[in-house]
This record gives C-alpha cells, sequence and structure tokens, in this order.
C-alpha cells in the first residue's frame, strides 16, 4: 500500500510530462483498437469477393500501425523516465533498495496501463462508431456492421500489455545499472554528442535499396500483394535506421564547412540539430514514416475509389448487355421487354467471341490449356472469327491462314510474334489496341487475350483444344449490347424482368447495378482509407505536439543564453524558424521520396483490384500531398508560433 | 575618462498577481571609469541583480538614465539591444552559461558569429586560449569539463570581441575556493591589461580583489569603500568590517 502511495505520488508530481505520454498512450490504444474492430467488423466480412484482401492489408496496416505505437510510446516515455530517475535516485538515498524502486515502477506501469487502456478503448470505439456514421453516408447508404467483439479487444489489450512490458523492462534496466547518485544526477544530464554510426548507415542503406528495389521489380499483381508487407518493413527499417545516422553523418559534415558553419544562421540550427538527433531522428523518422503511409493509403484507397468509374466505363460500352446464350432470348424479346417497361434503346449491337478459357502462357507465348497455372502465367483466352471481327469494327483486315489479330486486355501483353495455341503456330499480324464494342476490361484481374483467328477451320481446331469438355454449340456466344434511357424506376423493373429469364440460358449485365455493387465495395476501401488517413493524421499531431511541449522547455534556458550574448529576437525567430522547417520538411520530403518509390508497387496492387492505372491516380496523388502540406504548413505555422513562445520567455 | 555613468537610477516591478509595486532600485547614482575594477556587494534582495540586468539592457529602468561613453541606453531601439550587448558588453555569470550543443571552441566563438565577424576568429582564440590556460579543452564539450574550466570558458566567450565592460554576475559562486582564486586572479589579469570590469558578488573574497567596492542595500549605494594602496588582505578586512558594521549596524 505504501509502495502504491508513492508509485501514485510520482505520477502525481511529474503529471506535466506525465500528461502527454498518458494522452499518447491512450491515443495509440485508441488507434489499435479502432484497426482491430475493423478486422474483425462483420462490415469487412461483408465486402464480397475482396473481404480478403482488405483483411491482409488491414493486418498488415496493424502490424505497422503496432511497431509505430511501441516506437511512439517509447519515444515519449523518455522524457518522462528523466525526472522519474531523480526521483528514484532520492527514493534510494532515503534507503531504498533496488528492488522497491523497481517494484514501484511496476505500479506506476500498471497504473498507466489501466489509465490508457481504458480510455483508449472507449475512445476509439466511439471515435470508430462516429466515423462510420460519417462515411456511410458518403459512401452511399450501405450499412457497415461493426461491432464491439471479444477478439479484438483481447488482442488489442494483448498487445498493449506487452508494451508496457517492455517500458517496465527498460525502467528496471535503467535502475539496476545505475548508482545512487547518477539517478539524482540524470535530470542534468543532456544527451552527449552524437557518434557517426557507420554500421547503421551501411544497414539502413542496404535496407533501403532492397525495399526500393522490390517495389521496382515487382513482377505481378499477386506479387504486389505479397510483397508489399516486406518492403514496407524493410523500407520503414532503413528510415529509422538512416535518419538516426544520415543525419549526423551530413550535420557533422556541414559542421566542417567553416565557410557554411560560422554564419549566424548556421551556426546555432546545425549544432542544435546535430545534439537533439538521437532523440529527433527517432521522431523524426516515425512521422516521415507516418506521412508516407497517409500518403500511401489515401491515394490507394482513392485510386480504387475514382479509378472505379473508369473501370466500370471500360467494362460497359453500352448500359445493358444480355448474353445470348443457345438463343435462350432473341433479340426481339429483349427489345419488347424494353419497350414493355417504357424504356428506350439506343446503339443496339451484338457481337459474339467465344467462352473465355484459362491457359497458361509460357515464356515462349505457348498457350495449353489448363486448370491451374501459376499467378504470373495465368491468362484468359478467347477466341473471335475474323467475319465477325470485321463485322464489328468495319476493319477490312485480312488474315493469312497462320496469322491472327491479337487484342491484350488488364495487362496482357505479348512480347514475340509467334503463339501457339495448343500445337497449333500462328504469327501475329498485329497487336490491337481495342476492339471496337469489346469491354476493354473486366472485374476479373487476370490478363486476357481475344484472338481474332483467320479461319473456321483454325477456330475449331482451337475451341477443340481449350474447350474439350464444352458443347459446342454452347462455346461461342453472342452479347446484345444496348443503351437504355428512361426512369429508374422502370429501368429497375426491366432488370427485375430480365431476372426471371436468368438460369433458362442466358445472363445480362446492367452498367448502374454493377456501379451499385463497386461502390460499396470500393466506398468500403475508400473509407477505410480515409480512417486511416485520420488516424496517421492525428498520430502526427500528436507526435509534433510533443516535440515541441518536451523540447520548448529544455529549449528555453538555451535561447536564455543567447539572447544574453546578443542574439537578437529575429536572429532567434530565424534559428527557429530554419530548425522548424528541418523538422516539418525533412519527414515530408522523404515520404515524397518514399511514395515515388512505393508508386510502382501501387500500380500493381490497384492492378490486383481491376483498377487500371489512369491519370486520375495521379490527379488524386497530387491533391493528396496538397492536402498533406497544407495541413502540414498549418501544424507548422502554429508549432514555430507556440514555440517562439515558450523559448523567449525571459524570466 | 567615466565609460559609465548610472544617474538616479529607479526600478519598479509591479507583480503579477496584486496592485502593490515594489522597489527593486530606490535612487542608485555611480560611475565607472575606463580600466576600473568595481564590486557591487549586497545581501540577496538587495537589488543587485536588478541593476546589473539595468546596465545589460536585459531590464528598462522606471526612471533615471544608464550611460555608456554618453550614450544613453534608453534611446537604443529594442531591436538594437541585442546587437548592443553583443558588440559593447561581455558577460559572465554564475553558472557559466555555456551552450551544452557547442564544443568550447565554437562556445568562444558564438559572439563573433552572431555579430558576423568572423574573420581572423583563429587568432583571437589562441591568445586568449593560451591566456586562459584552456588550450587543450577547445574540441571538448562543456559537460566534459569541471566548474571552474567552464566559467574560463565563458570568460573567454565574454571576451573574444573586446567588449568595453565586462559585466560579472557572482563569478564565483558555483566555483571551489581553489577555483574561485584562480578564476578571480585572472579578473586581475584581465585589469591588468586594462579591461573595464563591473563585479556583482556577495562574496567579501571576490569583492576584495577589486579597486572599488560599492555596498547596495534597500535599492541605494550605501556606501563605497576604496582600495587605494590596501592589500587584498586589509582590503578583505577593510570590507568585512563595512559589512558587519554598515549593513549588520542598520537593521
Amino acid at each position: 500500500m505504501f509502495y502504491v502511495k508513492l508509485a501514485f505520488d510520482s505520477l502525481r508530481k511529474n503529471k506535466e510530462s506525465y500528461l502527454p505520454f498518458l494522452l499518447a498512450g491512450t491515443a495509440a490504444v485508441a488507434l489499435n483498437f479502432l484497426v482491430q474492430l475493423l478486422i474483425y467488423s462483420s462490415g469487412v466480412k461483408n465486402l464480397q469477393f475482396a473481404s480478403d484482401i482488405v483483411r491482409l492489408l488491414l493486418v498488415l496496416g496493424q502490424v505497422i500501425i503496432g511497431l509505430l505505437s511501441l516506437v511512439i510510446m517509447i519515444y515519449t516515455y523518455s522524457f518522462l523516465k528523466k525526472g522519474k530517475e531523480k526521483e528514484f535516485g532520492l527514493y534510494s538515498i532515503l534507503g531504498m533498495k533496488k528492488s522497491d524502486l523497481v517494484k514501484i515502477s511496476l505500479i506506476q506501469q500498471a497504473m498507466s496501463f489501466a489509465i490508457t487502456i481504458v480510455t483508449g478503448l472507449i475512445t476509439g470505439f466511439v471515435f470508430a462508431k462516429l466515423m462510420i456514421l460519417l462515411l456511410v453516408r458518403m459512401v452511399g447508404g450501405k450499412t457497415f456492421g461493426m461491432e464491439l467483439s471479444l477478439p479484438a479487444l483481447a488482442c488489442t489489450i494483448a498487445f498493449f500489455f506487452g508494451v508496457y512490458a517492455v517500458l517496465t523492462i527498460i525502467d528496471a534496466i535503467a535502475v539496476a545499472r545505475t548508482k545512487t547518485l547518477d539517478l539524482m544526477k540524470s535530470e542534468k544530464k543532456g544527451a552527449s554528442a552524437p557518434k557517426n554510426r557507420w554500421l547503421f548507415f551501411l544497414f539502413g542503406g542496404a535496407a533501403l535499396i532492397w525495399g526500393y528495389g522490390l517495389s521496382l521489380t515487382v513482377p505481378s499483381p499477386i506479387k504486389a500483394v505479397n510483397q508489399f508487407f516486406f518492403a514496407v518493413l524493410l523500407v520503414a527499417v532503413a528510415t529509422y535506421l538512416l535518419f538516426i545516422a544520415a543525419s549526423t553523418l551530413i550535420l557533422k559534415a556541414l559542421q566542417k564547412k567553416e565557410g557554411y558553419y560560422y554564419q549566424s544562421k548556421h551556426f546555432i540550427t546545425v549544432s542544435n540539430m546535430l545534439f537533439r538527433m538521437k532523440q529527433n531522428a527517432v521522431g523524426l523518422a516515425s512521422i516521415a514514416l507516418l506521412t508516407t503511409m497517409t500518403l500511401v493509403v489515401t491515394v490507394t484507397t482513392a485510386s480504387m475509389y475514382f479509378g472505379k468509374a473508369d473501370l466500370v466505363q471500360k467494362m460497359f460500352p453500352r448500359d445493358v448487355e444480355v448474353a445470348l446464350e443457345n438463343k435462350g432470348i432473341t433479340e426481339e424479346q429483349v427489345d419488347s421487354l424494353v419497350n414493355k417497361y417504357d424504356l428506350k434503346a439506343s446503339g443496339k449491337y451484338t457481337q459474339t467471341v467465344s467462352l473465355p478459357a484459362r491457359a497458361a502462357m509460357s515464356k515462349d507465348q505457348h498457350f495449353t490449356s489448363t486448370e491451374y497455372a501459376s499467378n504470373a502465367n495465368e491468362r484468359n483466352i478467347q477466341f473471335m472469327t475474323l467475319d465477325e471481327y470485321q463485322a464489328a469494327t468495319g476493319d477490312k483486315q485480312s488474315l493469312k491462314a497462320n496469322q491472327v489479330l491479337a487484342y491484350g486486355r488488364n495487362g496482357g501483353k505479348l512480347t514475340r510474334s509467334d503463339i501457339y495455341l495448343g500445337k497449333d503456330r500462328y504469327s501475329v499480324k498485329q497487336n490491337l489496341k481495342s476492339i471496337k464494342g469489346m469491354p476493354s476490361a473486366s472485374a476479373d484481374s487476370t490478363a486476357s487475350f481475344v484472338f481474332v483467328l483467320p479461319t473456321e477451320e483454325s477456330l475449331q481446331s482451337a475451341t477443340k483444344t481449350f474447350f474439350p469438355e464444352v458443347d459446342e454449340s454452347k462455346i461461342m456466344q453472342t452479347s446484345y449490347f444496348f443503351n437504355i434511357s428512361g426512369s429508374a424506376k422502370h429501368e429497375e423493373d426491366f432488370c427485375n424482368a430480365l431476372d426471371n429469364y436468368q438460369g433458362q440460358n442466358m445472363s445480362f449485365q446492367v452498367k448502374s447495378m454493377t456501379e451499385k455493387v463497386m461502390n460499396g465495395i470500393y466506398g468500403g476501401f475508400f473509407f477505410i482509407g480515409i480512417l486511416f488517413s485520420i488516424s496517421f493524421i492525428l498520430a502526427t499531431g500528436l507526435m509534433i505536439y510533443y516535440k515541441q511541449i518536451s523540447e520548448g522547455k529544455a529549449d528555453q534556458a538555451q535561447f536564455e543564453i543567447l539572447q544574453k550574448v546578443g542574439m537578437s529576437e529575429g536572429e532567434i525567430k530565424k534559428t527557429i524558424r530554419s530548425q522548424i522547417i528541418w523538422l516539418f520538411g525533412l519527414p515530408i520530403a522523404v515520404s515524397l521520396i518514399h511514395l515515388s518509390f512505393a508508386m510502382p508497387m501501387i500500380n500493381k496492387l490497384l492492378l490486383a483490384f481491376s483498377v487500371p492505372v489512369t491519370g486520375a491516380v495521379y490527379v488524386v496523388m497530387a491533391m493528396t500531398i496538397l492536402l498533406m502540406v497544407t495541413i502540414y504548413y498549418i501544424i507548422y505555422k502554429i508549432t514555430s508560433h507556440t514555440y517562439y513562445k515558450q523559448v523567449t520567455e525571459l524570466n | 575618462m567615466t565609460l559609465l555613468a548610472v544617474n538616479h537610477l529607479k526600478k519598479e516591478y509591479k507583480s503579477k498577481r496584486s496592485t502593490q509595486k515594489v522597489l527593486a532600485l530606490k535612487d542608485v547614482d555611480f560611475q565607472v571609469n575606463e580600466g576600473e575594477f568595481i564590486a557591487i556587494m549586497g545581501e540577496s534582495g538587495s537589488g543587485k541583480s536588478t541593476l546589473l540586468n539595468c546596465i545589460a539592457t536585459l531590464d528598462k529602468p522606471t526612471a533615471g538614465h544608464i550611460l555608456l561613453k554618453n550614450d544613453d541606453l534608453a534611446n537604443l531601439k529594442d531591436k538594437d539591444l541585442a546587437a548592443f550587448r553583443r558588440d559593447h558588453l561581455g558577460f559572465v555569470f554564475q553558472d557559466f552559461n555555456l551552450l551544452d550543443t557547442l564544443s568550447v571552441k565554437d562556445n568562444i566563438y558564438l559572439p563573433l558569429v552572431l555579430a558576423k565577424n568572423t574573420k581572423g576568429k583563429e587568432e583571437k582564440l589562441a591568445h586568449l586560449a593560451k591566456q586562459l590556460g584552456i588550450e587543450d579543452l577547445l574540441n571538448k564539450y562543456p559537460y566534459e569539463l569541471s566548474g571552474g574550466q567552464q566559467q574560463r570558458v565563458a570568460i573567454g566567450r565574454a571576451l573574444i570581441t573586446k567588449p568595453e565592460l565586462l559585466l560579472c554576475d557572482e563569478p564565483t559562486g558555483a566555483l571551489d575556493s581553489k577555483n574561485a582564486a584562480d578564476i578571480l586572479n585572472l579578473f586581475d589579469e584581465c585589469h591588468e591589461n586594462g579591461q573595464t570590469i563591473l563585479m556583482v558578488t556577495h562574496s567579501s573574497l571576490s569583492a576584495s580583489h577589486a579597486g572599488r567596492v560599492l555596498f547596495i542595500k534597500d535599492g541605494t549605494v550605501f556606501h563605497q569603500l576604496y582600495r587605494g594602496d590596501k592589500s587584498e588582505q586589509e582590503m578583505l578586512v577593510a570590507i568585512n568590517e563595512a559589512m558587519t558594521n554598515l549593513l549588520g549596524g542598520q537593521s
């Protein structure tokens, strides 16, 4: 009981530095809980086919956020520790054993744990609910289930139990290693001048090159999903190591350049930055990572959200596509249905292509029929006769008996001029950019080809190879494309009527319906992205706030000396400005570099979700960066203002 | 020739909470000649630090004038104050006030860098370092030094701009007697080289090195003592006597 009282007393006395620590802890718990809630939410489970991938992304996000939380907690705790060690020194002089000190520390950790867990879980849950209320509206009325799940609760509590255990161990080591008098002094002792860390620099550099290399060389969308996490981890580790090592190296090099260093505007900034780098580096690296994370997540999800319109446009050359399989329904029947529901059909046409066959493509472009192919080799292939091609496009191409036209979609590309369809060898006369009237994208992300074959015989041969078990009459499919106009109600009735035909040898797709489904999926994505971004920006704000109040206090004495020695207010303002510009500019610059190297991988990731990379991606990226910079600029302005006031208060 | 003239200086503070004013300096009046070594003595709360802050332009007097080489400090604009301090004054503080983030060398260069006057800094430093006996410490950092060494560095920083007036606030307050004696001898040397020094202290031993001692009590100059031909020992006795009789006797 006595120890509990002492532990509580110590917290009360150090509340100025303790409160921000609790705040950081609460925010970290809230953030982690939020992600956990999402992972186990029914909303994510109901995301249809994308649910697994979304969960995978969320789990990756959770790992990153978890790591960040650990770093932030240790970082903020290091400020708190200084004051606490002095107190421990006093207790130790008064006759407490080291084991008693550890006991006090343990009780304190338990208290902080209880406080942050309770407040964090509550705020996390409330925040998540609020966000979902808000965003469900944005995304278009689709509810997104999120309930208080036990596994999420257990995971979060277990994780933070671990985090606080780490903090306790850090405390115990500090207590065990130091002598009583050192404990008393520990508040006074400033950081010593940092040494050059070549090892960190080398490892950091290697990890960075490896991580960037992974992104630049990733071959396929599925690989991108798998390797993304590893690349992110490499770059994250590299960022920490390089911020710690490279910053010291650069600043020391600057100090050696006399002409630069001995200028009033650089002198204090450079020597100051160098000294604080040990602590600053971790903070700056975390900020850089948070910023990168925000950019990546926003760019990815926003691209999906905005890219889907583009995708739907490509999937639907017309509003409605009805597959007239086996004459299950005829064009006339469809037309009469359109008329029945007071709709107007326009831009009608039909097109006949084979069913898609799953094939494996070898390196020398040998296509073989297969049930299973590795992700890198799998291709969907379809066939079309030259007659049909000419009729559909009006393109009067002629083909010799061993020639084909090839049209690649979803990233399908031919590199050689010869292809083998089973045993038949063809030379590719032309790689088509498009086939008029044919959808240029599908919801399925597998790379695909349409081959225009010269003769009926060659078609027969190909279909025999690739559709050995399908009834011949069902292989070639005629689709009927047309636009409709009329009221939404009538359109819905029309869809329902078509639906009643379904199951009898016909299928259909309607643009507006697909759009609705996609809205649900990608809206969900975008929503998760916004949730993450807001969380990241909050975490960044918290870190900057923490840096500001903790460092401003320490810097006050220094600027007081500088003022006495003859530094003018203007010069102090300039020095502060350049220090804070470093603080803000460096992470932004680094995150932009990270982002540009991540783009190839992000592009592939987007392809995994059938979002073709369009100009929209870059517009979204530019907008996100602009927004980030604006928000940062505002925080920068507030920070420098507050910091200046804090630092120049002469006693 | 008069370097510094303090004319009827008055300083009032308004405390934040109450409207009651605290009178720190009532009426202080004295002159300092070029090349003089003056000590200002007084108990805690006598106003000596306030006086020093006013002379250092860190604080503004309520009434009265301070003239350095016949220029009134009150005429200086706020934005010029820092430059003024940098160019005309040197500071030595009780707790050294070195910047931990700068090496010893850079700490001494600091005023030159701020004044954008870094030409020939190496020669100036070499000369000072020899005089102060810190030649071996130049590449170390302040936290690696003892108190006495730190104060030497601080003196180096104060003197490198060749200031007209060296202001010292309890320069030996944080030092042991051996180091304190060394630092005082350094001041003596500087004084012999023609440096004008104004030192605020409540240590009779420190004051005994000065050529003149002013005693401050309740915001006025209460008494002053000239050294004349007295030895340091005799001066110390005289100061202690004055303290006992004048300051103690009054209360």
